[in-house]
């Protein structure tokens, strides 16, 4: 499902001293989970950044490794040395968490609408935040409010819906045309054949965005030279 | 915005406070209950607390102390001040609830169920008549009483031995110092800490030490003014009566008439079912004293002079053991009372009067063997030795109260 990340800088310094701190864990030990959490988070998030650039320095990516590990803490005899490195095995547990919080619709317009609805002051210079609105959150994913407020009073989404029955085609859309997203590992993630050897991989992708795109055209939400 | 470990290692901490299983919940424990900053409590800094509250909380029963020094060394905190931190969300938060209920189902006529137990502000006294005849080895009802806190807790073979780190460890009670403690004072700290406990409603009055003892929790006051070695007796003492008159009886019930637990705590006078199921299992259902409204412990109230008794022979037991002491005399050839009194004052830091009381019974304990009851009659049973072991005052005691509990 995620491809092999790069070996992070101090690795070796990890593989010394997590597996001690993990056993120490296992067998009781209650100062070990902040050892972890001293050796593990930052190489965690580091590594969801890489794979999630438009959650990067958010909230959701930080919470989604934060909690990732305080349940390893609860329970660590889930993880296995056997399977690979506890730095991996955390990362896809969280990998699992982000994308199953990317494909909630409930969730998504939960984590979305907030900044959006927050700027609708028509009193407020589009260059300054609401009050009480946390910059942290306004980072979060989404496309540029001010389109997004376009986008909704166009009722795009309810055309999306029309032209796009399946859900895993909206979210292709909703990755490719409003997040920007190039990489076909990733689409290849939403379109749930990252499994596929990499060639097949490609053009199953390719296919999906041609695809997407024509019925895009056909609705008239993008132009000819829109990609 | 990018995060920086220290930041990310506080999100983290943030939301562990959400998780029974961290230490940061006991952190915000006792923001919510207390109302106060863990890290003033603990003299630490925020980036301390963060790494606090990202270890997991303690263990409790054998693996407490353990866990604790763990987590103190680890992180650079105070151990005592962390247990007392720890030990204070517990006992408060079940204080808080316990006097709500008695709130909610308020009995006419009827005390709380509340074991409050007062050391005057005046020298020691407790009847020890009684305790001064020939006497070796502890009475049962000691020795239980101690070992309910040394099963638990670290012993410490350090004299003058301080008790606190001892007491929070093995006891579930919080300790609360309070300068120039009175009945009032006592009142206002457990008002400011909703607890609705009102003590002083019999008037007020100075003290040395207080305990409060509800839901199977206490709250020891001890005055902050006192010098170590009046309030290392004051702690022993009130630990002594916790254990006594209110754990160990309470265990009872819990153990051999469960059903029966929630009138030791709850506002609910026993119905003539639940009085005759207690009578037949013989259980203390009606341990709840109320002793700071029986007068000052000389006014003759037998029941107030008899826990008064027990509390000081725990005590001395848990300050100064029987046989360490005793060892001692015997290394030191010191048979006399003043020396073994000098001794108790010198090496194991007891106040002179109590003391003094003490060096008696230990001088008789140190004298040469007397003269049981079957060597006086020259009939020694077959097979046993012709020295039985002595009998103290104490064991006597036990066997008459058992007696008379039978009777009844």
């Amino acid at each position: 499902m995620c491809r092999q990340a790069d070996p992070d800088p101090g690795e070796s310094e990890l593989a010394d001293l997590v597996p001690a701190a993990h056993e120490r864990l296992i067998a009781g030990d209650r100062v070990a989970s902040e050892e972890l959490a001293a050796l593990l988070l930052m190489p965690l998030v580091e590594r969801l950044e890489r794979r999630w650039r438009r959650w990067a320095h958010t909230d959701v990516l930080y919470d989604t490794a934060v909690d990732v590990f305080l349940a390893y803490v609860e329970a660590p005899d889930r993880y296995d040395p056997e399977l690979g490195s506890l730095l991996r095995w955390l990362e896809v547990a969280a990998q699992r968490d982000l994308t199953n919080r990317y494909r909630s619709t409930r969730q998504r317009w939960a984590i979305e609408l907030a900044p959006t609805s927050s700027i609708g002051d028509p009193e407020r210079p589009a260059t300054e935040l609401p009050p009480s609105t946390n910059p942290v959150g306004l980072a979060r994913v989404g496309p540029d409010p001010a389109n997004a407020e376009r986008l909704d009073a166009l009722g795009m989404w309810r055309r999306i819906r029309q032209a796009f029955p399946d859900e895993r085609e909206r979210e292709l859309v909703w990755v490719c045309w409003v997040e920007g997203e190039h990489s076909s590992d990733r689409l290849a993630e939403v379109l749930g054949v990252d499994h596929l050897p990499v060639e097949q991989r490609r053009r199953r992708v390719k296919d999906a965005r041609d695809v997407a795109r024509r019925k895009l055209r056909r609705i008239g939400l993008i132009d000819d030279e829109a990609d | 915005m990018r995060l920086t470990d220290a930041t990310l290692l506080r999100a983290a901490a943030n939301r562990a406070a959400r998780r029974p299983a961290y230490l940061g919940y006991d952190m915000a424990g006792y923001r919510e209950v207390i109302g106060e900053d863990p890290a003033a409590w603990l003299g630490i800094d925020g980036e301390q607390l963060d790494r606090l509250a990202l270890c997991r909380t303690p263990r409790r029963g054998v693996h407490f102390a353990h866990d604790i020094l763990t987590i103190s060394t680890h992180v650079g905190v105070d151990p005592l001040a962390l247990v007392g931190l720890i030990r204070r969300v517990e006992v408060l938060a079940e204080l808080q609830w316990a006097t709500q209920r008695l709130d909610e189902e308020p009995e006419p006529d009827r005390a709380p169920a509340v074991l409050a137990a007062a050391r005057d502000d005046i020298d020691e006294y407790t009847a020890l008549s009684d305790t001064r005849a020939p006497a070796s080895g502890l009475p049962g009802w000691v020795q239980d009483a101690v070992n309910r806190l040394w099963a638990v807790a670290p012993v410490s073979m350090q004299f003058p031995r301080d008790l606190d780190f001892a007491v929070l460890i093995g006891l579930p009670l919080a300790l609360v110092e309070l300068p120039r403690l009175s009945l009032h004072a006592i009142s206002e700290w457990l008002t400011d800490h909703k607890v609705d406990l009102n003590v002083a409603d019999q008037g007020d009055r100075r003290l040395r030490a207080c305990l409060i003892a509800l839901g199977g929790v206490g709250l020891i006051f001890v005055d902050a003014e006192d010098d170590p070695t009046q309030r290392r007796v004051s702690l022993g003492h009130e630990a002594a009566h916790f254990i006594v008159e209110y754990l160990l009886p309470r265990q009872e019930v819990a153990r051999r008439r469960p059903e029966l637990l929630e009138l030791v705590d709850g506002p609910r006078p026993p119905t003539a079912k639940e009085r005759l199921s207690a009578v037949l299992g013989d259980v203390p259902i009606g341990l709840h004293t109320h002793l700071v409204d029986h007068g000052d412990g000389r006014s003759g109230d037998r029941r107030v002079v008899e826990a008064e008794w027990r509390a000081r022979r725990v005590a001395l037991e848990l300050l100064a053991p029987q046989s360490v002491v005793l060892e001692r005399v015997f290394q030191a050839g010191q048979a006399e009372p003043d020396e073994v009194r000098r001794l108790l004052v010198e090496e194991f830091g007891l106040p002179v009067s109590l003391a003094a009381d003490y060096a008696e019974q230990l001088v008789i304990l140190a004298g040469p063997p007397r003269l049981g009851l079957l060597d006086v009659l020259g009939t020694t049973q077959k097979g046993s030795s012709s020295r039985e072991p002595e009998t103290s005052a104490e064991d006597a005691r036990d066997r008459k109260s058992d007696v008379d509990s039978e009777d009844e």
